[in-house]
């Protein structure tokens, strides 16, 4: 009988052992990998905003269509820029004629004796000859810019990319400056990885990443830098710009986390991203070994 | 069956008073070690996970602890049963009166009433999910009225923080020091049957009195409603229970069977008076004795299987022998020419009869009793189960009562816009199902009340004295840690559970520091001032609204308990021994602790049970042997001694439906009738009773007739005071 | 293999799925060895239990994961 005991209570530990090693094991490759479960897919998104104000007569594209960098994407109504541009176009024309009145004025006096003409008025002539000139460079820049302007009544595509969440038509007024297409950077693709700051001694710039998406798609990449600050939630600033410290603490700390950029290998064919999207991240060195983890305890 | 370790004997005092403090106090104080390793993991887990409310996470491992594993393994199980079912009924309702806040806590209020009826119908763990299914929905829906659009995010919330205390407490208390149910329950099987042989051979050798018999049946009725609950709890924690839980529950059964048989065959002796009885009495003598003497060494030792299969062995080379001393007796009794020969033969028959069955009954128990050792047995084929019987009006009091309750508070918290009205209406749900499960909701009521104010005190001395002080997770549970003990320790006495469980639970739902401890004096004494009155009102509701421990419940009861005869009478014979005699121990033991503290209440009591079991198991008898009877002409449908038992059956029934002297007068014409009948059937068999169903039916018709006539029954005191 | 796994549009991570996997193949597992009544012969047959149910856990994971 006691043998039978003997072996029930060494089997009954053995598997007990071979249970610790395991959970062990498990919560080793849990927790002290580096990986995190909140990652989000980003891009460049580009607010595109017309250089001139006016009413909008042409959306040439379409909500989520693909564009190439200088496609046309809305044209606003050119008619008083180009009325501009006639305007500066004439008002050239009237300081040339000026500027050509001023200049043989001038070309005259100073051909005439000093006895017919006073120094000051032949100086005066040189200073308004070239004083039109001036004006006639300035009509000139007005030209440029109203010329400008009417070109720039044609707003193109600065990048590749993909139009999104359209909300503007035709017969709408833009302001200028304000935002009227986003256009999604086609060759931007980053993932932003949410790492717990106990797992970021396992991670350097450089080591490789797989990210797989919620809908099953692997990606892959390499991590390209990792944030240098987040924000201090124990400690917004009050109104006086001091410190607002929160008097409590938690009873039990919780790690905070840090965002990590990851550079995205060109995707898969057939991968469809979208800023936004949710994956998973996981990071490996680029030898392949694990790194040893800092003793915590 | 063998796997626990056996008590050493131990030599010396001081180590028999260690073994003996470890018996007693130590199962206690491992209690509160355990409640509180447990309170403290789950409140970590808690605040790591990032849990929204370790408050629900505490009061679960708090509502399902209890100290023995296989309680909390079932607890837990009909928790997480009772909390889906909360959350089905829930979620929908919310979708439907998002708006409409009237409807809405109209439904809730239904809900809860139906769920504190349902907990006050069953009351083993049945209940606990009824119980727990009205506070899940309380819990969910009181906040979605003010938040409807985040309701189903928290409903998932909380199963999870339940589920994370349920895991707790399970692990804890079954790995760390277990105290098994399994092992209480072997050691409540094996002290019933020491009890009742001792009880049996004292009584078989005619040394009992009255005041022992009353209280020994008292206790094994509680004890078999009892080893029911045992029996489940153990199967969720014991593989080994759960392939025995057939043949525990015949087991169970046979018990009760048992002490029934015996109960007549001593009811049977005490009614042999005067000089014939005397007579009668010294011919059995010889025949009780030896019944007595196998049954006597069992009164002195806990006896394992080992013994009862010896048990077994010996009274199968006994019975002959016993049979023959019986006819023995029989023929000593005929040549006795100074008594009227034919009475005391029937009262002869019927004893003797009576005693033969008993002595069949012990060895199909220790049959029984000593299959446990096997594994599998052919025995575990047992169809038939404990049947709960409850009083339904008591249940639709209680439901009616916590129903009102909700809607009163719940009014009241609608026109005042009361911040806090959610726990004040949550905490009247929580309390009225909880007391509804109990056999005294009043006094369950009150202490309840008692221990949240002191949750109360100690919550606030501790948020405005004690917490600011401390920094870290070991200091907070440091200054958790008396509160914890003090419940847990509470917990374990049986007589001051509600003590400990309104100190446990209010003060881990309201008191409770979150991770990120806020310290908001006017919401603590809000919600502490709202618990404390809705506990105080739910009290005076059970106190006030026909509380069940009233003449009216009990008398009611009786009523119940007397309708048994008629299910005896009615019922499908398929399961109806265990049915009726579980249903009527269930009965019994619910009104006999409601009329605590009323002796003569109690007696009145158990003379019904006598006298319902009596009759009943008679009758039930009757039906048993008519419908095994061969095909024979002497036995057909239509013959005249089967109509007048019919008859008889049908006197029976308005005898116990009205209990009066008329109706006494009927029963017994019917029966003199009946044997009247039997007596002029003739039949080719041998006139014993193991050969001839007559025989048979004939002891069991004197039988009923005796105990009618039995002037210490409770018929022939309602006949008296009509 | 992916660490966790889109169901009914809820993101769960696969310790749960496993889990629920697990406690069913245990709960067969388990009834089957106490059938077999092996566990008499188990010193404290509830940490056993516990504990083979944690290796039949913690052994899918870590394949699952590999």
């Amino acid at each position: 009988m006691p043998w039978k005991r003997i072996v029930s209570v060494v089997f009954t530990l053995l598997v007990f052992a071979a249970a610790v090693w395991l959970v062990r094991s498990m919560w080793l490759h849990y927790m002290d990998a580096a990986w995190t479960r909140d990652g989000r897919v980003r891009a460049e998104v580009i607010n595109v905003a017309p250089d001139v104000a006016g009413l909008v007569v042409e959306v040439a594209v379409h909500d989520n269509q693909t564009v190439k960098q200088g496609d046309l994407l809305l044209r606003i109504d050119p008619e008083h820029y180009r009325a501009a541009v006639q305007e500066a176009e004439a008002l050239v024309a009237a300081r040339q004629a000026a500027l050509a009145m001023r200049e043989d004025n001038a070309a005259r006096r100073a051909d005439m004796d000093e006895r017919v003409v006073s120094r000051e008025s032949r100086n005066d002539a040189g200073h308004l000859a070239a004083r039109a000139r001036a004006d006639l460079q300035e009509a000139r820049a007005q030209l440029d810019e109203a010329r400008l302007n009417l070109k720039r009544t044609e707003v193109r595509a600065p990048v590749d990319g993909y139009v999104t969440n359209l909300n503007l038509f035709a017969g709408d007024f833009a302001e200028r400056g304000e935002a009227a297409v986003a256009l999604v950077d086609s060759h931007s693709w980053y993932v932003y990885g949410y790492f717990e700051e106990t797992r970021l001694p396992l991670i350097r710039v450089g080591d490789k990443a797989q990210m797989r998406l919620m809908s099953g798609e692997e990606l892959s990449g390499r991590v390209e830098g990792i944030a240098r600050g987040i924000y201090d939630r124990d400690n917004p600033e009050s109104r006086e710009l001091t410190a607002d410290v929160n008097p409590t603490f938690n009873w039990v700390r919780l790690a905070q986390r840090v965002p990590v950029r990851i550079h995205l290998d060109p995707p898969p064919e057939g991968v469809l991203l979208a800023a936004g999207l949710t994956c998973t991240v996981i990071i490996t060195p680029p030898t392949g070994e694990p790194r040893a983890v800092p003793q915590r305890w | 069956m063998d796997n626990v370790p056996p008590i050493p004997a131990p030599r010396g005092a001081l180590r028999r008073a260690l073994a003996e403090w470890a018996q007693d106090e130590g199962r206690v104080w491992a209690f509160v070690f355990k409640a509180l390793l447990t309170a403290f993991l789950a409140l970590w887990l808690a605040y790591r996970l990032e849990l929204p409310q370790p408050s629900t996470v505490l009061a679960t491992v708090f509502i399902v602890m209890q100290p023995q594993s296989g309680q909390v393994l079932a607890k837990s199980f009909y928790r997480i049963v009772g909390t889906l079912l909360g959350l089905t009924v829930m979620v929908p309702l919310i979708a439907l009166f998002a708006q409409e806040r009237v409807l809405f806590l109209l439904c809730l209020a239904l809900w809860i009433g139906l769920c504190t009826a349902g907990a006050a119908r069953y009351r083993d763990f049945r209940g606990y999910a009824c119980v727990l299914a009205g506070y899940t929905a309380a819990m969910i829906g009181l906040p979605a009225i003010a938040h409807p659009q985040g309701a189903f995010m928290q409903a998932l919330w909380r199963v999870l923080e339940i589920g994370l205390g349920i895991l707790c407490s399970g692990l804890v208390s079954a790995l760390l020091l277990p105290q098994t149910s399994s092992a209480s329950l072997r050691t409540a099987l094996a002290t019933r049957f020491r009890d009742f042989a001792g009880f049996a051979a004292a009584g078989l050798a005619g040394q009992l009195d009255a005041v022992r018999v009353e209280q020994v049946n008292a206790r094994f009725a509680a004890e078999a409603v009892g080893l029911d609950n045992l029996r489940n709890a153990a199967g969720f924690e014991d593989p080994h229970i759960r392939l025995r839980s057939g043949r525990l529950a015949r087991l169970n059964n046979e018990f009760m069977v048992l002490t029934t048989r015996f109960h007549a065959l001593y009811q049977l002796l005490q009614r042999q008076q005067g000089e014939a009885g005397v007579l009668i009495r010294a011919a059995l003598q010889p025949c009780l004795d030896a019944v007595a003497a196998q049954l006597a060494p069992f009164g002195q030792l806990l006896a394992d299987e080992a013994d009862l299969a010896r048990l077994a062995e010996r009274l199968t080379g006994e019975r002959h022998r016993l049979m023959q001393t019986i006819r023995d007796g029989r023929r000593q009794l005929a040549a006795l020419d100074d008594i009227d020969a034919e009475a005391a033969l029937l009262d002869f028959d019927t004893a003797a009869e009576l005693l033969y069955r008993f002595a069949d009954d012990l060895l199909g128990y220790a049959h029984t009793y000593a299959s446990l050792r096997e594994h599998r047995h052919a025995r575990e084929q047992w169809k038939d189960s404990f049947t709960p019987r409850a009083n339904g009006l008591a249940a639709a009091v209680a439901g009616m009562r916590s129903a009102l309750l909700i809607l009163l508070l719940g009014t009241f918290w609608i026109a005042s816009a009361w911040p806090s009205g959610s726990t004040f209406v949550l905490t009247a749900a929580m309390v009225s199902a909880l007391a509804s499960t109990a056999a005294n909701p009043r006094r369950l009521s009150w202490q309840l009340l008692a221990g949240a104010s002191g949750a109360a005190l100690y919550a606030g001395f501790l948020q405005f004295s004690v917490l600011p002080w401390l920094d870290g997770f070991a200091l907070l549970c440091s200054a958790l840690a008396p509160l914890f003990a003090l419940g847990a320790w509470l917990l374990a006495r049986p007589a001051r559970t509600g003590y400990g469980a309104g100190l446990l639970l209010w003060f881990c739902m309201l008191g409770l520091p979150a991770n990120l401890t806020v310290f908001d004096p006017y919401r603590l004494f809000n919600e502490y001032l709202a618990a404390l009155l809705s506990i105080g009102l739910a009290a005076l509701a059970a106190t006030l609204i026909l509380p069940p421990d009233r003449p009216w419940l009990w008398r009611s009861l009786e009523r119940d308990l007397r309708q048994r005869v008629v299910f005896a009478v009615g019922g499908k014979l398929k399961g109806l021994v265990a049915g009726f005699e579980s249903g009527t121990r269930d009965l019994f033991n619910q009104a006999y602790g409601l009329a605590a503290g009323r002796p003569a209440v109690q007696r009145r009591l158990l003379g019904w049970l006598f006298a319902v079991l009596e009759i009943g198991h008679a009758l039930i008898e009757l039906r048993q042997e008519q419908a095994r009877l061969p095909l024979d002409a002497c036995y057909a449908e239509d013959m005249p001694w089967r109509q007048s038992i019919r008859a008889l059956g049908r006197a029976l029934v308005r005898l116990f439906i009205q209990p009066d002297e008329g109706n006494r007068q009927r029963a017994l014409a019917a029966v003199e009738q009946a044997i009247a009948a039997v007596r002029q059937t003739p039949e080719e068999r041998p006139p014993q009773f193991d050969t001839s169903p007559l025989r048979r039916v004939l002891s069991y018709l004197h039988f009923v007739r005796s105990s009618l006539l039995d002037p210490n029954s409770p018929l022939a005191d309602a006949a008296a005071s009509p | 293999m992916p660490r966790e796994i889109a169901l009914f549009g809820v993101y769960l991570p696969n310790l749960t799925l496993l889990f629920l996997l697990t406690l069913a193949g245990g709960w067969v597992i388990d009834r089957l060895v106490a059938w077999c009544g092996l566990y008499r012969h188990a010193w404290h047959p509830t940490l056993l239990r516990v504990s083979l149910f944690t290796c039949l856990y913690g052994a899918l994971v870590l394949y699952v994961y590999h």
